[in-house]
């Protein structure tokens, strides 16, 4: 992981964070737009996310 | 070995916070020797099932070594901090020696729910922590360490803005963020 590619999926994560969770697929496939692998990393640190603060 | 909170330790703190460097270079062996008698003695009386609390030794620590009627929050902070580095290390060299020893049997479970890392887990093993750590210090410094303050020296998060010097918005953010790397990492071991 360069530093360049991670500060775009920390971007990408709170500016996902800060939208209704039904609202973020539509968000992040729009700023992803093809980079398919920048998409799946957010979502899945998102899911993490997701999974510590609903229990 | 101490008996009851130090002033010549409690001076050494003070003065690095006023700028004094080579007050810095005198404390940091003197908080290593007493956090290295803390971890052997916890690995000694260690208990199967019962995950170590890393940031009660740095706590204990800092009751022998500080008198803390003396010091400033900040001043308090600022020895947390000296205090997770030099836990991590000491502890992770124990982990590894033993890994080496009982050849991966005697790993040291961390409690990973007391600064609430990563909430479902109840411990992981602190060999892991430690190397995903350091995957994470490489693209991104800052993270790792505000995760070792909060971890290993049980910082607030007002404690780590003032240690790092970021706001406690960017600490909040970045802890939140580094927890769910931290976790999707140790999962993929």
């Amino acid at each position: 992981m360069t530093p360049e590619r991670w500060r775009e999926i920390e971007r990408l994560y709170h500016a996902a964070l800060e939208r209704a969770a039904a609202e973020r697929p539509a968000f992040l496939s729009e700023a992803c737009g093809r980079d398919e692998e920048l998409r799946r990393e957010v979502e899945s640190l998102l899911a993490y996310h997701a999974q510590r603060t609903t229990s | 070995m101490t008996s009851g909170p130090s002033p010549h330790i409690t001076e050494l703190l003070l003065a690095w916070n006023k700028g004094d460097d080579q007050a810095l270079d005198r404390l940091m062996p003197l908080v290593q020797d007493e956090l290295h008698r803390l971890a052997h003695r916890y690995i000694a009386g260690e208990r199967p099932g019962h995950p170590l609390q890393t940031t009660a030794l740095v706590n204990e620590a800092y009751l022998r070594l500080i008198d803390s009627s003396r010091v400033r929050w900040q001043d308090r902070a600022h020895f947390f901090a000296v205090s997770a580095q030099l836990m991590r290390r000491i502890l992770v060299d124990v982990a590894r020696a033993r890994h080496k020893i009982k050849r991966g049997g005697g790993a040291i479970q961390v409690a990973l729910d007391e600064a609430a890392v990563i909430a479902h887990e109840p411990s992981a093993d602190l060999v892991a922590l430690d190397e995903a750590l350091k995957t994470l210090a490489a693209f991104d410094e800052r993270k790792s360490k505000v995760v070792e303050l909060r971890f290993f020296g049980g910082l607030s998060v007002e404690e780590t803005a003032e240690v790092l010097k970021v706001s406690p918005v960017t600490v909040m953010r970045d802890w939140g963020l580094a927890k769910a790397w931290l976790l999707r990492e140790l999962e993929r071991k």
